[in-house]
């Protein structure tokens, strides 16, 4: 850039001195000048053009004469090659079809007791072999301002094979304001675990207080979710939820028919007003404490009535909190460390029960879990895991299944052959006063093929 | 108080003054590569975010909700693209809210269009070949040209999102260019021959000819070649091994060929057979050099460096891998040396 600025300056240098030049004796005329100033012009140029070839307007040269001829049998200009393939030219063919993926988790289980307990629906309830999750999932942008997700679950138990459809739902692309919104069939959003699919769990079993406060499956059913994130420089995530609240995924509230909470059988699993749904909040906030280490907590909340008498409420609370470590230079994502601690809360208003008598009476269920998941080489993950949960009122609840004190301990240790893959191999100690306060023990391997595009999990 | 909060919420910017300038546009890139271009292309007319660290493995990012926050308030994300961020950009742009940088729209920036690519699968494809990209070889800024049709893909998005800086952006990415093509060729050839004449002549095998024709100042133009080019030419037609296949645009472009892969297939560790057929591979054909990555284990490369004596070179693969250097032109002089001093100490 410099060496034209100077050319330029030189030349206005030239105009400046041509009347001094011709000073002395006669003035020249207009016209002389002119042409002398032509003149100097025309030199300047053919200056400039023999310090810069490349721009020398004069005929070809040799080279640029051999250079053409060279060129003549080259590429286009436009990049390397020229319009080189891009991804969406690439084997796009299926390119409008959804992601499709299918994942198969077995387990193989022996547990020290015929009837472990174990009321999860994903859980290794009996000895054997069992399918407790194989899941299609397909996913895709619907139109412009819809994506879609369908997760459905296919388990065999007992010879017998079920199918329930998990998740299915569409969410907004382009709401204003941060603000998203999601309809259809969902996992409540409720702390950290509800929403996870068993294949991406640390652990074959749900934690103790799921099937207790949520129902075998966890909290889901229709409904709608409204998400904001706010326009924090932080991360601010607040979410309200308006869902169906009967059936075995929704225990807490409406329940199912002839089904009971501590002695008070359910007499009123209809749905009649907007009472009768199932609404939830929550609010979760992240941070990233150094470039290795994210912290993330919230707290959540659920509300609906009962199905124990008319107008009986009931309230969950949750509060959780998850650390994760993993140092920049990891070798495909290992090592790593999550720390990840869950407790939740509920209050039961419950009806007096003229049958069992069973008071009126609130009953207090509490329980949680704390886990830590390391990934101390690559692709192996050893999980440690504590859980508590006990409550308070209702009827034999020593003997209730679903409400008595038990405490269990887990430890997993999980090979990852590649990110579509793992075996577990899981031990764990569990002690529940519905079962005589004996301790029982489980020993569990668990496989997982997972094959097709999955979308990737959340943080 | 609570009106500014509201407009504030829901997102709505208090109407700047006539004189105010507009403020910088603001990208996201996934990886520092990106951002080093993004930088010379915008100038101080953008501000450069990467969400992935020069020695982090680009497959394997968290997606951590601070990452959501950076895109929420993005104008621009300019992706690798070829599904190398796959496993990870999904969640992100889904959670961020930011209808702008979803796939297809006009802020989602795939900046492997208008690179030529390798490696692209034909034929069935299955995850049984390992960690495979169904588009290509994703690795492309490993080519120090292929920078260039990266800052246009750069400079068209910007021009889009602020016309008005046009005319600035397509100087800044000229500038660029020429860059590129004077580390790459030497200034002196550049000047005799013109930068892009020199990449088209190089794409379509006809350097070796136009460097044997005769300069203006009457000597052949080999006399006035400079760079990366000099340094690595005398070196062509050498055979290196590599990790994973993310050296294949380095080599192609140097006319280096890898003679064979430490992971039998991408993101496949060896097993204790495929690390003996590479170890034969190297001691049959006296490879000298095996190019490893930051984030791989070193037992494989301790092994064969051990038993045959190859050199080993760790390399990363983003700006800012390096201690001191923070462009693309310090980053591949650095690239460029190593390679060179390690396949001329071998003889």
């Amino acid at each position: 850039m410099e060496k034209p600025l100077l050319d330029a300056r030189f030349l206005a240098a030239g105009f400046l001195l041509l009347p001094l030049a011709r000073g002395e004796g006669q003035e020249p005329t207009l016209e002389e000048r002119l042409r002398a100033a032509e003149e100097r012009i025309r030199r300047l140029e053919q200056e400039l053009a023999g310090r810069r070839p490349e721009s020398a307007p004069a005929a070809k040269s040799p080279l640029e004469a051999e250079l053409e001829k060279l060129l003549a049998g080259t590429p286009a200009p436009s990049g390397p090659t020229g319009g080189a393939p891009s991804a969406q030219t690439g084997p796009g063919a299926t390119i409008l079809n959804p992601k499709i993926s299918f994942d198969i988790l077995m387990d193989g289980a022996i547990h020290s007791r015929a009837d472990p307990g174990l009321f999860g629906d994903h859980d290794p309830q009996e000895r054997g072999f069992s399918i407790p999750n194989a899941e299609l999932t397909l996913e895709n942008p619907v139109d412009p301002y819809f994506d879609a997700v369908v997760h459905a679950v296919l388990s065999v138990r007992e010879g017998e094979t079920n199918l329930e459809l998990e998740e299915a739902y569409a969410r907004t692309r382009s709401l204003p304001a941060n603000l998203q919104l999601l309809a259809g069939e969902f996992f409540t959003r409720f702390g950290r675990i509800n929403a996870v699919h068993p294949h991406a769990w640390e652990f074959t079993t749900a934690p103790l207080f799921v099937p207790r406060f949520f129902g075998p499956d966890g909290s889901r059913n229709p409904g709608f979710q409204l998400s904001w994130i706010a326009p924090t420089p932080f991360f601010l995530d607040a979410l309200v939820s308006v869902q169906q609240a009967d059936g075995e995924n929704a225990v807490s509230f409406l329940g199912e028919p002839g089904g009971s909470v501590g002695g008070h059988t359910l007499v009123a699993t209809d749905t009649q007003g907007l009472r009768d749904l199932l609404a939830s909040v929550r609010v979760s906030s992240s941070t990233d404490l150094s470039p290795t280490t994210t912290a993330l907590a919230g707290v959540s909340g659920m509300f609906g009535d009962n199905a124990s008498g008319d107008h009986q409420r009931t309230q969950v609370y949750g509060a959780d909190f998850y650390l994760h470590w993993k140092p920049i230079e990891a070798r495909k994502g290992f090592p790593f460390v999550g720390w990840q601690t869950e407790a939740a809360w509920r209050n039961y208003d419950a009806a007096a029960d003229g049958t069992t008598g069973a008071p009126d009476e609130r009953l207090h269920d509490w329980g949680g879990y704390s886990h830590v998941a390391w990934g101390f080489t690559d692709r192996w993950t050893l999980g440690v895991r504590g859980e508590y949960a006990n409550g308070e009122g209702g009827l034999q609840r020593t003997d209730d299944p679903i409400r008595d004190r038990r405490a269990r301990g887990s430890l997993a240790l999980t090979y990852y052959p590649t990110e579509f893959s793992k075996l577990r191999f899981e031990y764990g100690l569990d002690r529940a006063s519905h079962l005589d306060d004996a301790l029982v023990s489980s020993f569990v391997v668990q496989m997982e093929f997972l094959m097709g595009q999955h979308g990737a999990h959340n943080f | 108080m609570i009106a500014t909060l509201f407009l504030l919420s829901v997102g709505i910017p208090p109407t700047p003054s006539a004189a105010a300038p507009r403020a910088p546009l603001r990208l996201v890139a996934t990886l520092p590569n990106l951002k080093a271009i993004a930088e010379e292309v915008g100038g101080d007319r953008v501000t450069v975010d990467a969400l992935c660290a020069p020695t982090q493995d680009p497959h394997f990012l968290d997606p951590k909700p601070s990452y959501m926050t950076r895109l929420r308030d993005a104008d621009l994300l300019l992706v690798n693209g070829l599904d190398l961020e796959v496993g990870w950009i999904g969640p992100l742009t889904e959670g961020a809210r930011n209808a702008k940088l979803f796939r297809g729209a006009p802020g989602y920036v795939d900046c492997s269009t208008g690179v030529s690519l390798l490696e692209v699968p034909s034929g069935t494809l299955t995850r049984a070949e390992g960690d495979v990209h169904p588009f290509g070889n994703p690795h492309y800024l490993g080519d120090p040209l292929n920078a260039l049709p990266v800052a246009d893909a750069i400079a068209a998005a910007l021009a889009r999102s602020a016309p008005g800086d046009a005319p600035l952006f397509e100087e800044r990415r000229k500038a660029f260019r020429r860059k590129i093509e004077e580390a790459f060729f030497g200034r002196d050839l550049v000047e005799n021959v013109g930068g892009e004449k020199l990449v088209r002549l190089l794409d379509g095998g006809k350097i070796d000819a136009a460097l044997a024709l005769s300069g203006p100042d009457g000597k052949p133009l080999s006399a006035s070649l400079g760079g990366w080019f000099k340094r690595m030419r005398p070196l062509g037609g050498r055979a290196i091994v590599t990790y994973h296949r993310d050296w294949s645009y380095f080599t192609r472009r140097f006319g280096l060929s890898v003679a064979a892969n430490v992971e039998p297939k991408p993101g496949i560790e060896p097993s204790a057979r495929h690390r003996e057929e590479v170890r034969e591979v190297l001691e049959r054909q006296k490879i000298p050099l095996l190019v490893t990555r930051p984030y791989v284990e070193h037992r494989s490369t301790d092994y064969l460096r051990e038993k045959t004596g190859v050199a080993v070179l760790e390399l990363p693969l983003e700006v800012g891998g390096f201690e001191g250097e923070s462009d693309i032109v310090s980053f591949f002089d650095l690239v460029v040396e190593k390679v060179a001093g390690a396949l001329e100490a071998r003889g």
